[in-house]
């Protein structure tokens, strides 16, 4: 597989991501909060050693990132990928990253709990995201006894996780759904069943881009195959959704439509300076006009990337410097003039 | 468009949206970028928090507060204060206020999804003890006493291969 950004997944013209990870812990150790930093580096060398220690294919396959001694922005461009939370970017203890080559499992080691398996695909592959992790677990599980109890499962540092400590996300594009208003009935909706929807990216206005990332909340008493189908489920029903109202807005106001499509094109082509959310707004447009088959030249994949590098991170790594904001913003516009331009 | 305020710091306007079923009772959060900039965890943890002793204090092992993890040194109080665990020795030291706590926030208590392979054995005896148990129940309901005799002779069998790991 493909790096997530990189690569076309099914139904992406509204899923435009899946993340799955599951969270174990050593049963000879503290949770990670309690352990000394010399406990702290047995786990991590414990886990590289189970992962990569009789497997020669495996070892190629996984590098072991000096997670620890990386500057903050270094760590922040991570954090963009998705590839790592921010807790881990921002923690002063002896953390540790195993990232697969093409960047689809990642291993955080000494976060909240002394593992996160996840794995990242493109589009809408939560059952391959789930077999993904799965296999690494049962790896891992030879060598590692983790922390487990009859009755709850396994134990994680918060009891939030317990159980099947797994956290299924996807990350949609709902356009349609937020114009037309609806999308607080969504929120609700979906929380009565259990997952939780937030805005990804926001800055000033609610979820800018139109990004709203979708989660389990209920990590116990429900089998991970049930955890997973049930989200998939709803997902759908979402998904659906959104096609129809992108439907009727196109069908009701489809000149108008058209001509914010395009206007965004415009700007992202022609501007000299854009704000992060002023960016997500027209990226979300432009993705709309993708696939509405206005515009030709770019597919979700550019979106995807330039969403992605136009994050401060990134857009400081791109320059090769710390920016102050105005610079920024210049930079931002000149990264997205140039990344259009190399498609048309 | 007028936005919501953030419920945390009750400055800002709230752009992140958080819908939540805990034990059936909705709970919605509105709060800012920057509030809600530490990811998708402080929400739930200022939640729990709090929580853990709850419903526990009149039982006869004493005032939770007064109890420490044997191995990690866990208390209540510190638990309240962070939302976080210590060790896997705490989930045993506090069993039951954390059935309470997970009843709560998970609506739940029994794990049902994977169970590791080392542990698969354990896991099918103690579920199968459990359904024992009902059916024990109900045969001393209706006072089907030779049948009640065989299954606590089963259940009794079921422990002890279990090797009291509990
Ligand atoms: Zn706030
Ligand atoms: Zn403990």
């Amino acid at each position: 597989m493909k790096r997530w950004y990189i690569d076309k997944g099914p139904d992406s013209d509204v899923v435009v991501s899946t993340r799955v990870r599951l969270a174990r812990n050593f049963e000879e150790y503290p949770f990670p909060s309690r352990c000394s930093r010399q406990q702290q580096r047995e786990i991590i060398q414990k886990t590289v050693d189970a992962l990569t220690g009789d497997d020669l294919e495996l070892r190629k396959g996984f590098t072991v990132i000096d997670f620890k001694n990386m500057d903050l922005n270094e760590r922040l461009v991570y954090v963009e990928k998705r590839l790592v939370s921010k807790e881990l970017a921002r923690s002063d203890q002896e953390v540790g990253l195993l990232l697969s080559n093409d960047e689809q499992i990642s291993i955080m080691i000494n976060e909240e709990d002394h593992l996160r398996i996840q794995c990242l695909a493109a589009g809408m592959q939560l059952e391959k995201a789930y077999e993904i992790c799965n296999y690494i677990d049962n790896l891992l599980s030879q060598k590692i006894n983790f922390a487990f109890d009859d009755t709850f499962g396994y134990l994680t540092s918060c009891p939030t996780n317990i159980g099947t400590a797994i956290r299924a996300s996807l990350m949609l594009h709902l356009p349609a759904i937020t114009m037309t208003g609806q999308i607080q009935i969504l929120l609700e909706t979906c929380g009565k069943l259990g997952l939780s929807v937030r805005g990804l990216y926001g800055e000033n206005t609610e979820a800018s881009g139109s990004m709203y990332q979708l989660s389990n909340q209920i990590t116990l008493g429900k089998s991970e195959q049930d955890i997973v189908m049930s989200m998939k489920t709803i997902a759908y029903q979402v998904t659906e959704q959104e096609r129809l109202l992108r439907k009727d807005i196109m069908k009701k106001n489809g000149p108008q439509l058209e001509d914010k499509i395009m206007r965004s094109y415009g700007i992202l082509k022609y501007a000299r300076a854009l704000s992060s959310d002023e960016a997500m707004e027209r990226l979300s447009d432009v993705r709309l006009g993708i696939f509405a088959g206005l515009i030709t030249g770019l597919d979700e994949t550019d979106i995807n990337e330039m969403m992605l590098q136009i994050q401060p991170g990134s857009l400081q790594k791109y320059s090769g410097r710390i920016l102050g904001a105005d610079e920024m913003e210049a930079v931002r516009a000149s990264y997205v003039r140039n990344h259009i331009a190399a498609k048309e | 468009m007028v936005m919501p305020i953030c419920q945390v710091c009750k400055k800002r306007e709230a752009t992140v949206f958080l819908t939540q079923i805990i034990n059936g009772k909705k709970t919605d959060l509105m709060m800012c970028r920057q509030c809600a900039g530490e990811g998708y965890k402080i929400d739930l943890n200022t939640l729990i928090s709090g929580l853990l002793g709850l419903g526990w204090e009149n039982e006869s092992i004493g005032p939770a507060t007064e109890i420490a993890c044997d191995r990690c040194g866990m208390t209540v109080d510190e638990f309240n204060r962070t939302g976080k665990i210590g060790c896997s020795r705490c989930y045993e030291v506090f069993r039951e206020p954390m059935k309470v706590l997970l009843k709560r926030i998970q609506g739940n208590t029994r794990h049902q999804g994977k169970v590791p392979e080392r542990y698969a054995a354990d896991h099918a005896a103690e579920i199968e003890v459990e359904r024992l148990q009902q059916e024990l129940r109900e045969c001393i309901r209706i006072e089907n006493y030779e049948r009640a005799a065989e299954i606590r002779d089963r259940i009794r069998q079921l422990e002890a291969g279990r090797g009291g790991r509990k």
